[in-house]
């Protein structure tokens, strides 16, 4: 069968020459497709769920913004660990049904956890 | 409204009944956007000495948003060879000291922090930390 396929090049780059790496889309290549998202606040340690159901373990992604306090305003990548002001960590995991995310908010008074649930199947 | 989109199969998918999670692209799902990327260091003074994060570099780049926007990045701490920590790491072993190494967004700019752990063999040094990064047009807020 002839090699056939989408690909879409970069500015600056020919798209028949192209190596992968300065392709903006190709359907050789997988690409994170989201699922759901949504967001999640937290006014304590503790563990918050969000169920999506798909009946595999999906891959994820999810940031948590800082209301109040040294970092407030700031939103960093989960999972984070500062030894310097957290006495725990703030992490993510997920299952076949929710993704967990366990958080102490240290100094702020509250998080904004954003969660973003791909439909690529991790496990 | 007729169900319409566009769809790309695995190899060895028939696309028509592809499961979602079996195809290369679908427009069901949106797809994360890079908006920008590029390199950058931080530099860790030696200013002090003893306890967690004596010393700490900041470096800030501006993502032009109107939101803190979500993305990955990647840093070398010290002079490691071809070894990039993703997002947040602590506790990397490197010139004598542990290292710290966080991103965070906000409204205005993209920030990269590299702490160390001051010991006092180190008296003096300063290290200098590569960053790659990328900056999603999706919002992380």
């Amino acid at each position: 069968m002839a090699d056939y396929g989408i690909k879409i090049s970069k500015s600056g780059f020919d798209v028949g020459t192209a190596s992968n790496k300065d392709l903006a889309f190709s359907s050789s290549l997988d690409t994170l497709k989201v699922y759901s998202s949504g967001s999640i606040n937290m006014t304590a340690a503790g563990t918050a769920t969000a169920t999506h159901n798909l009946g595999y373990i999906p891959s994820f992604t999810s940031f948590a913004k800082f209301n109040g306090g040294q970092h407030d305003g700031k939103v960093f990548s989960l999972p984070a660990h500062f030894p310097s002001f957290f006495s725990k960590f703030i992490h993510a995991g997920t299952d076949t049904l929710k993704i967990v995310i366990e958080s102490l908010p240290g100094t702020a008074t509250s998080i904004d956890v954003k969660y973003v649930i791909f439909i690529n199947q991790m496990l | 409204m007729a169900d319409y989109g566009i769809k790309i199969s695995q190899a060895g998918f028939d696309v028509g009944t592809v499961a979602d999670k079996d195809t290369i692209f679908t427009s069901k799902g949106s797809t994360p956007k890079v908006l920008s990327e590029g390199s950058a260091s931080v530099s860790v003074g030696s200013a002090d000495a003893g306890g967690p994060l004596a010393s700490q570099g900041l470096t800030s780049v501006a993502h032009g948003l109107s939101y803190a926007p979500a993305y990955l990045s990647f840093c070398r701490i010290g002079t490691q060879t071809n070894r990039y920590h993703a997002n947040n790491i602590t506790g990397v072993p490197a010139e004598t000291d542990y290292h710290h190494f966080w991103t965070y967004t906000d409204g205005t700019n993209i920030n990269f922090v590299v702490g160390k752990n001051f010991q006092a063999s180190d008296a003096g040094s300063t290290c200098s930390h590569s960053i790659y990064y990328y900056i999603l047009a999706d919002p992380a807020e």
